[in-house]
């Protein structure tokens, strides 16, 4: 039983010193973007890279380990890039104003500065659709194609904001930038010939028990819109492809990893087969 | 005439000198915290609540205390009683200076104690209505020293009266503030205090009167109720079976002194306490989740108290070494350890099996669970895969560390050492109570860390934690290697399995409720933490503790 004993604390010791080490912290990089850094996640190898923009506002968003179902699996047969935007996550806060822009230069800046070469794949979800949108715009050269997932469509927002007369607008730092972020988005130019996919999320499959009907039916109109506006914007892409998936809501790189992962892998194929 | 009175009051000081010095020991170092981190009390928005709860604590206990000092009883062997000391019969003063003496002393010494409580600690107007409290305090200790004397001969309905002057005393302090609510003279604080004067004024003529009587020989006693609660316990069946074994017999015996003592606690303070509070707040749907939250830390509160007297040789002695009566049975130390944590055991799932039904009861019949249904959706939606696996695993999870409360401190309660028991003891408020101080005193610093390097200190914070807990996880396993060593092999592989069985139930835990997104790597901490949840290193040398007291 002694035996027994110490070799149980022998590999549980191992286990709490592997643990209390954490080596996943040392798979980050911190990337200096012109004063302050951003924390990085890069993994595979080969080209184009594949660069994760996630959801939530450009000051206060998702951590890059939103990606963390997806980014493994694409990995495998590309180089990939999850990172948080400044002051998000583990980054250090960056200048302000934090509007789409600004993010999209620091990612430039940062993606340089880590020697990912482009061109790059630009994963986008929720609010991260504007962002890299902003991005495409700005360095268009470098953007080999977009996956824009269930994205915030600015056309969405004025008209719901429109809807509501009675409305109190805000006045926060954050609501400025999403704003201001929104505005850049629609002017950006998106880049020619390039493979876009937008996936609009109509799920979740089974809604829970708790969601009630009136919630459901408010659900369902505001579903329709936003499946509008979606396919407004795609209509003026030449190259658009639009997926709807029923099986995930708004959360797909959480709920439909494998859909984000099939569609990176068939935009870098078709990069592939066609470099120009 | 003054020096006999005097030699009465040194008579009562060398009786509760060591709690009257307790008590004004938590008032020092209460007002030595206060006095350290006063001014970075404003610093801090949590600060504050903090140290109130260890205040409020505190100044309970010494209250309590203060009225143990002054639970002026001795056991008369004629009477067969506690009641007022026989001996002092026969000092030369007259009974109501006799009676008196030790109230008017009570009164004095827990207005003092109070006093220094308002002076010394509570400088930050935390209390409302201090005077009135005071009121109620010193009235009680009367209520308080005349139950104990007019009622010797009558244990039981002593201690419920007193348990009932304790709760309606309580009630009774918060009158005044249903004025605001609904007005009311009779909830004005003069009438209040005329009225508590008056009681406070009979009941000193009660003990006055029964004390006399007592001197006289006479003193009130029905014998017909003791007489009566035999023939009933004689009537009811007994058991008539034989004990399968001496191990049996000895779960048998712990079960019926010891283990029924939480699950006792458990339902009055369910009965008392939390029963008529949901009631009175059932369409308040915040109350419902801060009581729900209440409900399911109070086992864990009540087996850490009754812990204390649970890991002593026997419960409700003062004595630190086995009794005579235990110490001969045919059973191994090791034996008798396992029978204390099978009726742990029992005791807890006892206990817990309270507060399901109660919740049960509780939560569809009477509450307003608006916002605990708003708690569960978003719970749901974080983890819509795992959340009944995590519920499952939280609620054993409780269990378990309710389970920990009442045995962790075996080790030390079968040593048969008082002091080591007492010091084990000090150490866990002292432990406390420093890091609170050291919160108090840091406070400033760390708000502005917080405000400029707020990722700097989260970091270093969670780096801190992380070796922390890989330091307690080793220190715990291979003080376990010594400890399990000496134990007879067939016991040792069974706890060790169940140890294994309930640890990998809380790795899975820790994976599975790590948040979603998890930047900080929560995940690696919520395992480590799983490995020092369930009893292992210290538990082994319970049967060598019990060992080494038996021969003493």
């Amino acid at each position: 039983m002694k035996k027994f004993l110490i070799t149980l604390a022998t590999l549980v010791s191992g286990l709490a010193i592997f643990l209390g080490l954490d080596p996943g912290h040392y798979a980050f990089k911190y990337i200096d973007v012109g004063g302050h850094q951003v924390r990085m996640y890069i993994a595979g190898h080969g080209g184009p890279a594949v660069v994760f923009e996630a959801g939530g506002s450009p000051a206060d968003g998702g951590p890059l380990e939103a990606w963390e179902r997806v980014q493994p699996a694409v990995s495998r047969f590309t180089t990939t890039v999850a990172y948080d935007r400044a002051g998000i996550g583990l980054s250090a806060p960056g200048p302000k104003p934090r509007d789409a822009r600004q993010v999209a230069r620091e990612l430039h800046a940062a993606l340089q500065n880590a020697r990912v070469a482009p061109p790059y794949i630009l994963v986008g979800h929720s609010f991260g659709g504007p962002l890299i949108r902003v991005f495409a715009g700005i360095y268009p050269k470098e953007v080999g194609g977009m996956v824009l997932i269930d994205p915030t469509q600015e056309e969405f927002i004025y008209w719901n904001q429109a809807r509501e007369t009675n409305r109190v607008e805000r006045q926060d730092e954050e609501w400025k930038d999403m704003k201001a972020s929104l505005d850049e988005a629609h002017e950006s130019q998106v880049p020619k010939g390039i493979p876009i996919v937008l996936i609009t999320a109509m799920g979740p499959a089974v809604i829970p028990s708790f969601v009630t009907e009136q919630q459901k039916e408010d659900m369902k109109f505001y579903r329709s819109f936003w499946l509008k506006f979606h396919n407004e914007w795609l209509e003026k892409v030449p190259d658009g492809q639009h997926i709807i998936t029923e099986n995930s809501g708004h959360m797909v790189p959480f709920y439909e990893p494998e859909l984000i992962v099939r569609v990176s892998r068939q935009m870098i194929e078709k990069k592939s087969a066609n470099p120009q | 005439m003054s020096s006999r009175l005097a030699t009465l009051a040194w008579e009562i000081w060398c009786r509760g000198s060591r709690s009257a010095r307790l008590a004004f020991g938590c008032v020092a170092g209460c007002a030595l915290i206060n006095l350290i981190a006063q001014n970075r009390f404003s610093a801090s928005d949590f600060g504050p609540g903090l140290f109130n709860s260890l205040f409020g604590l505190l100044m309970a206990c010494s209250l309590f205390l203060m009225m143990g000092v002054f639970n002026y009883t001795e056991f008369s062997s004629t009477r067969e009683w506690n009641g007022f000391p026989y001996r002092l019969f026969t000092l030369p003063l007259r009974t109501w200076q006799l009676v008196a003496l030790p109230m008017f002393l009570g009164v004095v010494s827990v207005e003092l104690l109070y006093l220094a409580w308002i002076k010394l600690v509570w400088t930050h107007d935390s209390i409302v209505r201090p005077e009135w409290f005071a009121v109620v305090l010193g009235a009680y200790m009367i209520f308080y020293q005349a139950a104990l004397w007019s009622l010797a001969g009558f244990r039981i309905v002593r201690l419920l009266v007193l348990s009932l002057g304790g709760v309606s005393s309580i009630a009774v302090a918060c009158l005044p503030m249903f004025d605001e609510v609904v007005p009311s003279p009779w909830f004005s604080e003069t009438r209040l205090i005329a009225i508590l004067l008056f009681l406070a004024f009979i009941a000193f003529i009660v003990a006055w009167r029964t004390v006399a009587r007592q001197r006289c020989g006479g003193g009130l006693r029905r014998h017909w109720i003791k007489i009566l609660l035999e023939r009933i316990t004689d009537a009811l069946p007994r058991r008539a079976k034989d004990f399968s074994s001496p191990a049996a017999a000895q779960f048998w015996f712990e079960w019926r002194r010891a283990g029924l003592l939480l699950p006792a606690c458990t339902s009055l303070v369910l009965a008392v306490i939390f029963g008529p509070f949901s009631w009175f707040c059932r369409n308040d749907p915040q109350a419902t989740v801060d009581l729900l939250l209440r409900i399911l830390l109070m086992p864990l509160v009540l087996a850490f108290c009754v812990g204390k007297a649970f890991v002593k040789p026997e419960l409700w002695s003062t004595d630190f070494a086995l009794p005579p009566f235990l110490a001969v049975r045919p059973l191994s130390a090791g034996e008798f350890v396992i029978s204390k944590l099978k009726v742990a055991t029992l005791s807890v799932a006892a206990t817990w099996l309270l507060i399901v039904v109660f919740i049960a009861l509780w939560l569809p019949l009477w509450a307003d669970d608006t916002n605990l249904n708003g708690l569960m959706v978003k719970f749901r939606m974080l983890y819509p895969q795992s959340w009944q696996t995590i519920i499952i695993l939280y609620f054993a999870g409780f269990v378990v560390l309710t389970w920990r409360c009442l045995v962790s401190g075996l080790w030390i309660g079968l040593c048969g050492n008082r002091s080591y028991y007492v010091a084990a003891s000090l150490l866990q408020v002292i432990t406390v109570a420093l890091l609170l101080l050291a919160a108090g005193i840091l406070s400033d610093t760390i708000d502005v860390e917080i405000r400029d390097n707020p990722v700097r200190l989260i970091s270093i914070a969670l780096s801190v934690t992380g070796w922390l807990l890989t330091i307690a996880v080793i220190v715990k396993l291979w003080f376990a290697v010594f400890s399990w060593s000496k134990i007879t092999p067939r016991c040792a592989w069974q706890y060790i399995f169940i140890w294994l069985f309930a640890t990998l139930g809380f790795v899975v835990l820790g994976i599975l409720s790590r948040p979603w997104a998890d930047t900080h790597r929560l995940e690696h901490l919520y395992v480590l933490a799983a490995f020092l949840i369930f009893p292992f290193a210290r538990l082994g040398l319970a049967p060598l503790s019990l060992a080494k007291n038996r021969h003493q």
